[in-house]
């Protein structure tokens, strides 16, 4: 628990954020402009989907961030209500639109995947519909969060909703995939994991790590901004008080 | 233990003393699912297939409606306050709200589906996995109601974001609800209804039981937030 | 040329492929563009209250030293 204490004091954390700061983005777009490499110059197209199979290097990253961000919510609100750990809060708060983000990205991504390879925009394929879920998740989560006149208050609310929503996801995953090979729609296209051959696996990991780190560098700036905007509260309240 | 029934006798008491509330929500429930045969016409074999569904959904909303009423009252007139304040057990204050919302939503709706499922021309053979299903599928929704009920406490909005919160965490009691249902439906002989259906209310049964866990906890600290 | 046209056309998927690439693009750079926007903004006004504040100081201290 100590290095993780260590961390709460905020101009420590500031600190730390500007000297990784520049390393991190410069990571990120390395591996961003590698990954995007890999994709369309050094990976093969499919021998079934032609090379529709390029949209599957930023739609399965997406669908991972997607529920790593939403992991990384739970886990900061679990820290923001047990530990009353500052920063937990922001970061949670940080999190959120770029989660909700990605997964909409892997919704609309998808969307143009299946319209060539299923030959409709959307089908309520079970791994398609818990994202959709997870996406009203996202949505419930930040609606909340702004939806007081006290942002605390609102902060802790989306937290306990977090956890709860979190402890519902492999719930809800594994209904709809129950409710979905009960309704098998007509065509499935198949798409194992693990047997995916390297020269596909490699660009995937690769832009994987480049939307993590992206992820990293975009929430180290908005728990940055989120610093800042409480110093410039306690600054007003000061100049309201003296006046 | 004894707080526990006064919370129930008193919401009780509250909610017979006004029976618009429960009537409402069973009128909304009967009401809409009356509209869904206008919308799809009145062919027999289709309306019997889709009444599963449409009795799960629209209980669900029918739920949905009530829930912004679950702690708003008290919330307003101050009596959630003492109970945070008097040191008696938020959990089991919240179990009771709950108890006394099944009582007054869930049951009247389990009462009332029974009708809407001869009015769609469902197998009578199915009827009673129906009141299986609903006898274990609306408590979750009124534990899981609960959740959003007391997180929305004085926000903005609140009307608006309860079902915005609430609706993800339903589908899997609507999907294993339906699928009782469907399965009793499917099962050729009438004496293998409750074999077929067994899984989906082992599921449903599981999913009450884990809200059950949950939304006692959640409320309570939703409370304590909302009472900061 | 005939492989820029080929890569571009994307085996005749292009019509989902650069959809998909720009999409992504498109919302990643917007996330980090209002992040950075925002942290800008309040950097400016943290520096302007700060500034303000050390002009302050400054008086209080003009002031004591005329007094003494």
């Amino acid at each position: 628990m100590s290095v993780f204490h260590r961390f709460a004091n905020p101009n420590r954390f500031l600190k730390l954020t500007n000297t990784v700061l520049p390393w991190v983005s410069g990571l990120t777009a390395i591996s961003l402009l590698a990954g995007l490499y890999m994709a369309f110059f050094t990976s093969p197209a499919d021998y079934q989907q032609g090379e529709s199979v390029r949209i599957m290097y930023v739609h399965v990253p997406a669908a991972w961030m997607a529920m790593f961000v939403y992991s990384s919510i739970a886990f900061a609100s679990i820290c923001a209500l047990i530990w009353r750990h500052p920063l937990a809060d922001l970061a949670a708060k940080a999190s959120a639109p770029i989660g909700a983000g990605f997964t909409f990205l892997a919704l609309a991504t998808g969307a143009l995947w299946g319209k060539p390879m299923w030959g409709a925009w959307w089908v309520w394929d079970a791994r398609l519909t818990s994202v959709l879920i997870l996406f009203f998740l996202y949505l419930g989560h930040m609606a909340l969060m702004n939806a007081f006149e006290d942002q605390e208050r609102g902060n802790r609310a989306a937290a306990v909703l977090a956890i709860v929503g979190f402890i519902n996801v492999p719930i809800i995953k594994f209904s709809v995939d129950w409710w979905n090979t009960l309704h098998q729609p007509a065509s499935v296209m198949r798409m194992d994991g693990p047997s995916i051959d390297p020269s596909m696996l490699w660009p995937l990991l690769v832009m994987g790590v480049a939307f993590k780190l992206f992820y990293l560098v975009v929430l180290l700036i908005r728990i940055k901004s989120e610093l800042i905007e409480a110093k410039l509260r306690k600054y007003r309240r000061a100049l309201v008080d003296n006046a | 233990m004894k707080a526990f029934l006064n919370i129930v006798t008193r919401d009780l008491h509250l909610s017979l003393r006004q029976r618009s509330d429960i009537i409402m929500a069973v009128l909304f429930f009967i009401l809409t699912a009356t509209l869904f045969p206008f919308g799809l016409g009145p062919e027999p074999n289709l309306l019997a297939r889709i009444a599963p569904g449409i009795i799960w959904v629209t209980a669900l909303l029918s739920v949905l409606l009530s829930l912004e009423r679950l702690f708003l009252a008290d919330y307003e007139d101050g009596s959630l306050e003492q109970l945070v304040l008097s040191r008696a057990s938020l959990e089991s204050a919240v179990l009771a709200k709950v108890l006394a919302h099944w009582l007054t939503t869930g049951l009247p709706l389990m009462a009332a589906a029974p009708l809407i499922a001869l009015l769609f021309n469902m197998d009578s053979d199915a009827f009673l996995i129906l009141i299986i299903a609903m006898a274990l599928g609306t408590p979750s929704l009124s534990l899981i109601g609960a959740i959003a009920a007391t997180l929305t406490l004085g926000a903005r909005r609140g009307g608006v974001l309860i079902p915005l919160l609430v609706l993800p965490l339903y589908i899997p009691t609507l999907i294993f609800g339906v699928g009782a249902i469907d399965a009793a439906m499917n099962s050729l002989e009438a004496g293998a209804v409750l074999a077929n259906a067994k899984p989906q209310l082992f599921f449903l049964g599981a999913i009450f039981l884990v809200s059950l866990l949950i939304a006692p906890l959640a409320g309570a600290a939703a409370l304590r937030q909302a009472m900061e | 040329m005939d492989q820029l046209t080929t890569f571009f056309s994307m085996g005749s998927y292009g019509a989902y492929v650069w959809p998909a690439y720009l999409l992504t693009a498109a919302v990643m750079l917007s996330l980090l563009l209002t992040t950075l926007q925002r942290l800008r903004r309040n950097q400016a006004e943290l520096a302007q209250l700060e500034s303000l504040r050390a002009v302050e100081d400054q008086q209080e201290l003009q002031k004591k030293a005329v007094r003494s």
